[in-house]
């Protein structure tokens, strides 16, 4: 066995790993009850709409937030400008009538200090986040709010799905929203979350103000908060129920800044919190979570550059085939004995099954339809996308060049 | 606020259960392995009787069999599935396994068996089969060109099914082979082929081969026709 096997073995074994141990941990809570939805004693919320150059979807985010049943006099919705050079303002403007909307604009600084802005204007019990191209159902407030009622709890983040996805690229996100949701959720159950995102995750107010408010936190300030709040040892839970449907990026270049964003945010903050790896003060977090994250990253990296040296070993050898002998007509004949069975192809089976199961219990928990078109994109893309994101966001996280929005 | 406690059984559990799954792809591999050499055994010994059959067939009816001897296309296609499927062992258990290289020994065997006994009967019974050696090698860096030469081959054989070919690593570890390579005066160049009882040394293309073998150009012409 060369280094290149060892490696690879050595990354899928960690994977299989990590969807065993969740999958282990999801059982085990199965039969835990959850916080009952209640109209009393329900705290007062803010949600904060920070906005940049967002016309075409802010409208409908601020109706989603006004439809949500929720006490009126305990909601104050902020929307926030950020500096926009759109349309923006005029569209928050004609919201202005409501009376528990709050229309602030300021010059454009960051999502962070849109949020940080807000926060001055409301002395609500929970505070929370929602970003202007997501809208929420009518009870995730109620839901979220519920889990406020147990005083250890600081935050509380919600299930998010992809909104009528039609391109390709958003078909698989649809996939990888499920597993998301299945991930988030076990994350909390084993006190392990790192990212508090930003469609609809609250947080107490007595919480944010000792901690701080939102930093810059490398283009990423829900996940720079989350570790801020996982530092300090923080409750965080997850409300599943709590449904949040957020718009995916349509094209590829779209996503690819997404999420070398996130990659780059996840890595730079990796190291500025790089005291909660591998501690077990900080029990699955440290242990687990957060140095998993990280090896899957490089892993996903490493396979990734096998993969490609592989096809380019293949598609040279057809190449030299072609060249010799022209245009072959391949033999077809099933014959038991060739089919698969090699270690490598049980194991990325065995994988693929969990994998799998994952998405059917994370689709499963935001009520959506078990098996659709988007699995298979899912399956068949994401590997092969992937990693030219994590690639380029090593590259710029080791250059700390920084990254752009959009 | 407290440190959070680590759940020791729930990391050893899963490590357990994921050692599981890797240890199950392992034996399942190892057991489709020997299935297919058990297979592989089999079909070889089905040829060796084939071969010991035909042979004592010949010896004992002489002339009167050369119909049924001379083009013998189950026996070559036998042999041509055998060496698909000791290809594909190759590849899942590594040209270095002790298993393979005892099969691929014995696969050879059967075929130096086959072309004396084709020779024989060619000679008997006044044929003219085409039977065309093949030497190549297994070792990086022995045989740049052995790939495309196999690419080659196997068209040919494509396209010429009664075309004999027979193929020999030149690195097997056998006597038979050692004594073939000497009595064919095989060159160290490789990949190496032997067409009409002359050995080559270095790639030949199609047309080359074609070149060295009139008679599949008449078996064109006779398409043509």
């Amino acid at each position: 066995m060369d280094v290149t096997q060892i490696v690879m073995y050595g990354v899928l074994f960690v994977s299989l790993y990590f969807e065993v141990f969740l999958l282990i941990t999801f059982f085990e809570h199965l039969s835990a009850p959850k916080p009952a939805r209640s109209k009393r004693n329900l705290p007062t919320a803010a949600v904060i709409v920070p906005c940049f150059n967002e016309e075409k979807t802010v409208g409908a985010t601020l109706n989603s937030l006004l439809n949500l049943r929720y006490p009126i006099e305990k909601l104050h919705i902020i929307a926030v400008d950020d500096g926009s050079t759109d349309n923006t303002l005029e569209v928050l403007k004609s919201f202005e009538h409501h009376l528990h909307i709050t229309i602030l604009t300021k010059e454009n600084g960051g999502k962070h200090t849109a949020l940080n802005t807000a926060c001055e204007y409301t002395d609500a019990d929970i505070i929370g986040c929602l970003d202007a191209d997501s809208y929420v159902d009518q009870d995730a407030l109620l839901y979220i709010a519920s889990h406020f009622k147990d005083p250890a709890v600081s935050a509380v983040t919600p299930g998010i799905k992809v909104d009528n996805a039609k391109s390709i690229i958003q078909l698989m996100q649809k996939a990888e929203y499920g597993l998301a949701i299945f991930v988030r959720n076990v994350f909390a159950l084993m006190d392990a979350q790192f990212v508090t995102p930003g469609p609809f995750s609250f947080f107490r107010r007595e919480v944010i103000l000792s901690v701080g408010k939102w930093n810059y936190g490398h283009s990423t300030e829900d996940l720079e908060m989350c570790l801020r709040l996982q530092k300090e040892h923080h409750k965080i839970t997850n409300e599943s129920r709590a449904l949040v449907t957020t718009t995916a990026p349509k094209t590829f270049r779209a996503l690819y800044k997404q999420r070398v964003r996130w990659t780059y945010g996840f890595l730079r903050n990796a190291l500025d919190y790089s005291h909660l790896f591998f501690n077990p003060k900080y029990g699955a977090l440290g242990l687990l979570v957060l140095p998993l994250s990280l090896i899957s990253i490089f892993g996903a990296t490493f396979l990734f550059g096998s993969l490609i040296w592989n096809t380019f070993v293949r598609i040279t050898e057809e190449i030299i085939k072609f060249q010799t002998v022209g245009i072959s007509t391949p033999t077809v004949q099933f014959d038991i004995f060739y089919v698969q069975t090699s270690t490598l192809f049980t194991i990325v089976l065995a994988l693929i099954i969990l994998t799998l199961v994952i998405i059917g219990i994370g689709k499963k928990l935001s009520n959506e339809k078990i098996f659709s078109f988007d699995i298979p994109v899912y399956l068949t893309l994401y590997g092969f996308l992937t990693p030219i994101w994590l690639t380029v966001s090593i590259y710029k996280a080791a250059a700390n060049s920084g990254v752009r929005w959009r | 606020m407290q440190g959070r406690p680590s759940q020791w059984i729930k990391y050893i559990l899963a490590f357990v259960i994921t050692a599981f799954i890797f240890a199950t792809a392992i034996i399942a591999n190892n057991f489709f392995n020997a299935k297919r050499i058990e297979q592989i055994r089999s079909i070889e010994e089905g040829i060796s009787i084939d071969i010991l059959s035909l042979d004592t067939q010949f010896e004992l009816l002489q002339e009167q069999s050369c119909q049924s001897i001379s083009e013998n296309p189950i026996l070559s296609r036998e042999l041509d599935t055998l060496a698909r499927k000791l290809s594909f062992a190759e590849a899942q258990l590594g040209a270095d396994n002790e298993e393979v290289l005892r099969l691929k020994r014995h696969y050879s065997l059967l075929e130096i068996k086959d072309l004396l006994l084709m020779q024989k009967v060619s000679e008997k019974c006044g044929l003219e089969p085409v039977f065309l050696l093949y030497f190549y090698s297994n070792e990086k860096g022995a045989c740049m060109d052995c790939k495309r030469q196999g690419y080659v081959l196997t068209e040919l054989a494509k396209q010429y099914p009664s075309l004999r070919i027979y193929s020999f690593d030149y690195n097997l570890d056998l006597s038979a082979v050692e004594t073939l390579i000497s009595l064919k005066n095989i060159p160290e160049e490789l990949p190496a082929l032997v067409i009409h009882d002359k050995a080559y040394g270095g790639f030949k293309k199609i047309e080359e081969i074609k070149e060295l073998i009139p008679e599949l150009k008449a078996l064109d012409e006779q398409v043509e026709d």
